[in-house]
Parts: C-alpha cells; structure tokens; sequence
C-alpha cells in the first residue's frame, strides 16, 4: 500500500513522457490524487487500529549488503507524510495553466512528489538515501529551467552544491555507521550505536545533511535566493515539504539512533537553533521582497522545530511536566502548521506577483479594501504563522516552548524574543500591504477567484482543525515510543 | 605432468568456436567474396563472427552453470582458473563484444572488413583468457593478445590522419607499459621462483617485491588508463573507431582489473608488503579521480569526455582494489565490489559509446557535445537510453552506477582496521571520491543538457536510420544497467570467489 502510493507519481511521470503533452497536467494530478487517497485513507485506517504498525512491508533486497526493503507508517512519519500528500495535488492543480514545457515540467514535479513520498516512508537507509536524492534532483531542474528571475541558475546551482554537499557527508556517514554496525536499517541501529569518538564524527557528518537540508545557520545562504527564484508551486514544495525533510530526519535518525551524542550535543544544537530562530527574524525585518521575506520567516519558524529537538536531549528528570513528550509533539505538529501556513502564503504572494508584476513589499497599500477575500485569507494565514491562539500555528508552538522551556529555560526565553520579532515583521507586512491608501494602478486589482479559494479552502479548515482541536493530529505523534 | 588432452579441448570448446568462427571469416573474405561490395563483405563478416561468438558464449554460459565438461586448475598444470567467478566474468566479455559487433558494421571505416571482425574477437578471446589465467606468463601473453588487436583496430580507420596518429601514440605508449608489466612479473617470478599465481608463497616485504608490484602497477594502470599513465586515452577515444572505443573503454578494462585483483592477491597475507602498496594505489587513485574529473570539465569533444571520465572511474575502482585483501564476511567484499563496478561501468560505457555510434558516425567529423543538441526530440528512444547510460557512470541511484559506487565505497571502509582510529585508514579517501562525484554530476548533465534539454532547428536531420541489431543492443544494455541497480543479487553471488 505505502509502496503504490509512493509509486505512483513516478508511473504518472511515465506515462507523462510517454503520452502527448496535453494529457501531462491531468496524469500528474491523478498520480497525486492517487497518493492522497490511499495516505488519507491509510491513516484514517490507522488511527482507528490498535496496530501500531498497521501499515508496514518488508522484503528482502540485496542479502549481501543486508539492504532490507522496509517502509512503514508509524507515528513519526504520519503527518509529514499527510501533509506532502495533500500538497501534491494541490501543487499540480495551480500548476494547472502551466504551458512551457508541460511534459518536463509535470514529470519533475511527479517525480519530486515520489521522492518526498519514499523519503518519509522508508527505513533503510540505502532506499532513503535514493529518494533521498529524488527530491533533490527535479527541485533543481525545477528552479533552473522553469524559474522566474534572473538569478535562476545561480540560486538553482548553489541550493543543488549545497544539498548535494550535505548529502555526501551523510552518506559517510553511514557507511561508517554500517562498518560499526553492520546494518542500514534504521529500526535495527536504533540501540546499536555506542558513545565512541567514532560515533561522535559520524553523528557530525549525518548532522552535516540535516543541518543544509533545515536548514540552519549558517547553512542557510542557499534557501532564500532558491525560494524566490523558483516558480510559486515549487517554492509550495520547497517550504512545505522539503524543509520538512530535515525535521523529519532529525527525528527519525538523529533522535532514535544517536541519543547520547544528541544529549552530548544538545547545547550546540540549541544555540544554533536559537542563532537561527534570531537570523531568520532579522533578516526578514530587513526584507522587503515578499518572497524572500517568506523565506526568512520560514527559516525562522523551521528552528523552533530544532529547538524542540534539542531539548528531548537534554535530560528531564524531576520534572513535573513531561517536556520531552510535549516538545516532540510541539515538533510534529509545527512541522505540520508550518507546512500549511507557509504553503498558502507563498501562493497568495504568488498571486499578487502574478497580478501586480511585483512582490514589493512597499509597493503595496491598502489591498483590503479592494481584494477583501485575498486580506481575509492572507490575514488568517498570516497570524497562524504568528501563532494566534486558536491557529495551528499556536498550538504547535505552545507545545515546543512548554517543552523546551522546563529543560531549558534561558534559551526558551531569548527565542521568546524570535516569536515577538516574527510579529514585527509579519505585522508590518500585512500593515504594508493592506491598509493605508490604496495605490492608483492597484485599484483595479481583480479578488480570489473560485477556483483560487477552493485551492485555498483544505488549508485553511486544516489551519482552524489542528488550532481549535489538535488532539485529532497529536494522536499520531503519541505513537512515537 | 600429463594433460588430458580431449578433455582439454572440451573445455577450451568456447574458445574454438570463436577461433573457427574468426578464420571462416577471414577465409570467405578472402575467397568467395574477392571483389564484392564492401558492405556485403561487412555482413557477411559480420554474420560468421556473431554466429561463432554466440556459440562461444552459449557454452560459456552452460559451463558457468556446470552444465558442461570444465577441468580444475591442478589438470591444466596450473594454467587456466575456471570457476563460477572467472567464468562469469569471460561470459559477460563475450556478451559484452556480442554487442559490439553490430556496432562495427553500422560504419564502413577499413577496406578490411573481415580482419575488422577478426581483431575484435581476437581481442575478446585474449580478454576471455586474462580472466581465466592462473599463470603469470599465461596471463601476460593473453593480455598482450589483448593489447595488439586494440593497437591494430585504432589504426583500422586510415582515411583519417588521427587515427593513425592516435595509434601510434596507444602502441609505443603500450608497449612500454608491456615492458614495466613483464619486468615487474619477472621480478615476481625471480623473487618467488613461481609462475603459478595458486603456489605463489608468502611475500616478504622486501625491496624486490615492492619494486615487482610497482612495476605491475604502472603496467597494468596504462590499460586501466589510471593518471599519470593516462595521455593515450583521450586521444585514442577520440581517434579510433567508435566501437572500437568502446571495446577498448569496456572490455579491456574488465579484463585488466580482474588480473589486477588476482595479482593482488598473494599480498594480502604479508601485512607489511601491503602497507607499502597500499599507499602506491591511493596515490594513483587520488591522481586519476582528479585528472578525469577536472579535465573532462572542460572537454567539448563527447568521445574525449568519456575518455576523461573513464580515467575517473578507474580511480573509484582503485579505492575498491584497496580493499582486496578483504575476507569473505557478512560485510561488503573488497574483490567483488570491484568486479562488480567494473562490469557495471564497462556496460554503461559501451552503451553510451554505441549510442555515439548511430548518432555520430554519420557526421564524418568528431562529436562535438553540441552535434547531439535536441536530440529527444528526433530519437526518444535512445536519448532515454544514454541517459541511463550517463547517469549510471555518474551514479545515480537507481541504477547500476549508484550501487556499484555504493558498493565500491562501502566495501573500501569495511576492509579498514576497526575503525576505532581515525588517524588510520582512507577515510579522507572515500570523502575525496565521494566529492568528486559530486563534481562529475556537472560534466554528465552538461551532455544530457544538449540531449534532452536544448533546442535545435534542424531536428528532423537527426533522424538516424538505427539497425535493428544495434537496437536490440543498446536496449538490452540499458535494460541491464536498470536491473542490475533493482536487483543486483544474481550477479553479485555469482562474482563471489
């Protein structure tokens, strides 16, 4: 079951090279469509099961490399995984109008789509690490050829070298850790890595590929330029999915296999993730190109997630509150109210550009007046991002600094100050951009669209569910041991 | 010692067949078909060499599955090895020239039609040996076969200066590589007193038998094209035949590996003789991934940049071979990882290099990387066939390339002392390799760039008339290259020694 809806965005890419070019954007939208039902339909299936592993295959592979073929849905995986498969036909569908190039276009964007799929799914390493690359390699070509700005190349070539980089080091990294332990599956390492030097250097390099993929400062150069380079249902991905692949490996590798060296590093992690939290917030105060100034809220938003991990490394003993229990929710579940709220506002900004030719900040004025129903929705999305209570936004991040603040007080407290950052700069660019006069070459600005809401409408009931009622997301992740 | 001579016979029978297949064609050549066009007497060249190599690889198959007559090494006097590994590795060379041949008749480069064909089994037969080959002498005599048949094939083309010229260059540079690899074998020989690598005793380390090594290395690292005996390739890539090419980029280098690693082998027990050539190997192979990968940057003859590229694959190979004295366990096996690469690569190679063929030989001028501008448009078929190809030497998963390298590098770390000391062992080796794959992602994309991505007005032009055997080919090593990335387990097992 996880392996056809894993695969079947890559028989749709297929059929999509294979078939005429008008039929391209309707295959990939079934191949996702496909996806997003059998994942809606598995996790509906697995919540309601006392299974823990309701959903799990297993072969074996390649016997003299003990490569086992092994993909499961458990509670690690459960939301990201919901999460990719409900934007992956969002994606396609405001890809709809696309017209250059169609057959490259949505064959790479449903080849992305089972590279994000395989990456939350699998759990050996050798098949990870190839869908792994699989997410890389279409975003790239994505950027490159079909991007927007004049800088396409260069922000396309330096995501790819940076990535890739990451990616090496990791691979290293678990060659060594198959060398130490003999095994690449990811349930097996779990108690089979012991506190050595050795460890240590392989726990760094497997870091090293989260840390770009996060990203986290300073490894961030690549993300801004990449997302205001590439093109609107691509940048949806990068922030919506991609950016979560980093999280997700943190908590399926780092957090499992590598207690002790996370515990041993857990301060780094904290103050990177704390520097990161602040970067992000001052280089968005700055910005005034929308996109970019999405981008740094994004990398922003992404290190609370960080955070939350590093204080599940921090020991928590004789604390009244579980905090390393709220803190790995808080991490789930921000992955997840990150990936709506930052997918929808990059589509509006998208909109605007596409409707104004310009995505300056201060540009704008007073927008609400004339496109009443865009206001609406960019406000909604804009205060879940800032985590108003009774948005998804809030409830996550209540969750991670509960957690992080009873292990970690002082750090908590000076990444406080991130979230009152945030505000500044969100606030300023919903006060930009909506209120004021209203700019004369605006006034004839058209509003949403029906079609535009109804791409809009699953975010934002998701957005309000997960705010007012986030026990029905938290179910998965209380399955993680 | 006497030899059982029928049995003998029954166990060099695929050899035969391909003997008798390569005289029939020289003699109908020569006889009946005097005078008659050159394109009949490619065919029909053609046709006896691919019927007896075919025979010859039927046979080779049924004794790699024990199904026919095959002696042990002790009753040929210690001269041939014939056991599943060996003969696995002279079933895919025939396989492998099988492919080649329908190749060499697409272009009527050589008046000598049936000495084309002749050469090109010759040259398959000497590399069906060097695999086989227990005995030092035997080895290096088959090798030789090997190494003439290519020198004469660069040379087939002689309307055209280059080829000469590159010919000229592949022989003298050859022939002294030769010469290091006899001096060095016979140093060997003068140190242990044995030509049969079996009986070879325990090496001492001392100076003789660390010169003896060296000498074999720069031998046999001239036929595996490792930098710095590398100048030939680029050249002869570029100047010979494309098949030709091919044949000598897949085939010769299967053969020159698997004689590397048995030569390796008496090593593995003296600890203090490897130490010595260990360093010797991670040299040339750091030397040959930054020569390949840096010069194929900037090459913008396709032939050229896989010759660079070749140069940087036998460098990832080396980092395997410094793993050939690792044990048989449940871990990744130095010999095998680099047999494996080898086969895997030589595939991928010759399939991009008959893809070259169809496409190219018809211009009458080198490839340049722009003559392929657009192709998808005009040949779906086979841009999507020497995309495999590429990104399979580039090493992406999943096809065969990737696991190969995986391999490769896996087993190089396994075959480390513990690893509980850093400051041992080539870590910072794999991480070099692994870095200099990232930077041969750029060379391989820049040509499927041009194949898949760039425009071109004259589409149409490209359309190529392709045989149906050249079809049946290339597919069939495109199809390889992608099982074997799925599902590499047959042949591993089957390369287990």
């Amino acid at each position: 079951m996880i392996t056809t809806m894993t695969l079947a965005p890559l028989v749709a890419a297929i059929l999509i090279l294979a078939m005429p070019a008008q039929r391209a954007r309707a295959l990939a939208l079934i191949g996702a469509l496909v996806s997003f039902a059998l994942t809606a339909w598995m996790l509906i299936e697995f919540k309601s099961s006392t299974n823990d592993f309701l959903f799990r295959e297993s072969y074996e592979w390649i016997r003299d490399l003990k490569v086992h073929y092994l993909v499961r849905l458990d509670g690690t995986n459960a939301l990201v995984l919901f999460l990719a498969a409900l934007l992956a036909p969002i994606v396609v569908w405001i890809s709809w109008g696309h017209s250059d190039r169609p057959k490259t276009y949505f064959a790479l964007l449903s080849l992305q789509f089972t590279g994000l799929f395989g990456t939350f799914t699998a759990l050996n390493f050798f098949h990870w690490f190839i869908y792994w690359e699989l997410a890389l390699v279409p975003a790239f070509f994505l950027i490159k050829l079909f991007g927007k700005s004049e800088d396409r190349h260069k922000a396309a070539i330096n995501f790819f070298l940076f990535t890739v980089l990451g990616s090496v080091a990791m691979l290293l990294g678990f060659l060594f850790l198959y060398q130490e332990t003999g095994s690449f599956s990811f349930i097996d390492l779990q108690d089979k890595v012991e506190s050595s030097e050795v460890s240590s250097l392989i726990f760094v390099a497997i870091l090293a590929g989260l840390w770009v993929k996060v990203p986290l400062a300073p490894l961030h150069i690549w993300q801004a330029p990449a997302y205001a380079a590439a093109p609107t249902p691509v940048v949806i991905l990068l922030t919506g999915v991609m950016s979560k692949m980093g999280v997700y490996g943190f908590l399926r590798l780092i957090v499992p296999i590598f207690p002790n060296q996370l515990e041993q590093h857990a301060d780094m992690l904290l103050g990177f993730a704390l520097l990161t939290i602040l970067w992000g917030a001052f280089l968005a105060l700055r910005q005034t190109d929308l996109k970019k100034l999405l981008a740094f809220s994004s990398l922003n938003h992404v290190a609370y997630c960080v955070l939350g991990i590093a204080a599940l490394g921090v020991a928590a003993e004789g604390l009244k509150v579980d905090a390393h229990e709220l803190a790995k929710q808080g991490v789930i579940l921000q992955m997840f109210a990150h990936g709506l709220s930052a997918a929808g506002l990059f589509y509006l900004v998208g909109l605007l550009e596409q409707r104004t030719g310009t995505r300056d900040r201060d540009t704008f004025g007073g927008l609400c007046s004339v496109t009443p129903r865009f206001a609406a929705v960019f406000y909604i999305l804009t205060f879940c991002s800032l985590g108003l209570p009774f948005l998804a936004g809030f409830a996550a991040e209540f969750l991670i600094f509960s957690g992080s603040f009873a292990v970690a007080p002082k750090v908590t407290a000076v990444a406080t100050m991130g979230l009152l950052a945030t505000a500044v700069f969100l606030l300023t660019m919903l006060q930009r951009v909506f209120t004021g006069p209203v700019k004369e070459k605006h006034q004839s600005m058209s509003d949403l669209t029906r079609n535009e809401i109804l791409i809009l409408i699953p975010i934002l009931i998701l957005v309000f569910w997960a705010g007012i009622y986030p026990k029905t997301w938290l179910a998965f992740s209380q399955l993680i041991p | 010692m006497d030899l059982d001579f029928q049995k003998l016979l029954l166990t060099l029978l695929p050899d035969l067949v391909v003997v008798v297949a390569l005289f029939a064609a020289l003699g109908v050549d020569y006889s009946r078909l005097r005078g008659a066009a050159l394109a009949k007497r490619y065919e029909t060249a053609y046709r006896i060499s691919a019927l007896g190599l075919f025979a010859g690889l039927v046979m080779a198959v049924l004794q790699a599955c024990g199904k026919m007559c095959v002696m042990d090494a002790a009753a040929t006097a210690g001269q041939l090895k014939l056991t599943t590994n060996t003969l696995t590795l002279k079933t895919a060379l025939f396989a492998l020239a099988l492919a080649v041949l329908p190749l060499a008749k697409r272009d009527l480069v050589t008046t000598h039609a049936s000495e084309y064909f002749a050469l090109i089994l010759l040259a398959t037969l000497g590399m069906g040996f060097v695999v086989t080959s227990q005995n030092l002498l035997g080895a290096f005599v088959a090798l030789e076969l090997v190494s003439l048949s290519l020198y004469a094939m660069t040379a087939l083309n002689q309307s055209r200066a280059a080829s000469g010229e590159a010919a000229l260059k592949y022989l003298t540079f050859g022939a002294v590589s030769s010469g290091f690899l006899l001096f060095g074998l016979s140093y060997l020989y003068g140190a242990t007193g044995e030509l049969n690598l079996a009986n070879l005793p325990q090496l001492e380390s001392t100076s003789l038998l660390i010169a003896a090594y060296l000498l074999i290395f720069v031998g046999l690292g001239f036929k595996l094209a490792l930098a710095p005996f590398h100048l030939w390739a680029p050249d002869v890539y570029q100047a010979a035949p494309t098949p030709v090419a091919g044949w000598i980029g897949s085939g010769s280098k299967i053969a020159a590996a698997a004689l590397l690693l048995v030569l390796l082998q008496p090593v593995a027990n003296s600890p203090e003789l490897k130490k010595a050539l260990v360093l010797a190997l991670a040299a040339l192979a750091v030397a040959s991934m930054l020569v390949g990968n840096l010069g194929a940057l900037r090459q913008t003859n396709l032939k050229r940049l896989l010759a660079y590229s070749a140069i940087a694959n036998a460098g990832y190979l080396l980092v395997g071979v410094l793993a050939f004295d690792s044990p048989i366990t449940d871990k990744a096996n130095g010999n095998q990882s680099v047999l494996f690469y080898i086969l895997v690569y030589s595939i991928a190679s010759l399939g991009a290099f008959a893809v070259i063929s169809v496409l190219a030989d018809r211009l009458g001028r080198d490839a340049e990387i722009s003559d392929f501008n657009g192709c998808w448009k005009a040949i779906p078929g086979l841009s999507i066939a020497f995309m495999i190809f590429l990104l399979s030497m580039a090493g992406i998963p999943p096809l065969a390339g990737f696991l190969g390298k995986f391999y490769l590098f896996l087993a190089a770390i396994s075959a480390l002392p513990e690893a509980a000391s850093l400051d041992q062992g080539f870590y910072w080796l794999i991480a070099f390799a692994l870095m200099m794959s990232v930077v041969s992602l750029y060379y391989y994309l820049r040509v499927l760039k041009a194949f898949l991505v760039v425009t071109d007005e004259d589409g149409e032009a490209k359309q190529v008339p392709v045989g149906i055997a050249d079809r049946i080919s290339i597919f069939a090593l495109a199809a390889i290259i992608v099982a074997l990335g799925l599902w590499p387990e047959p042949l591993l097992g089957l390369l287990q020694n």
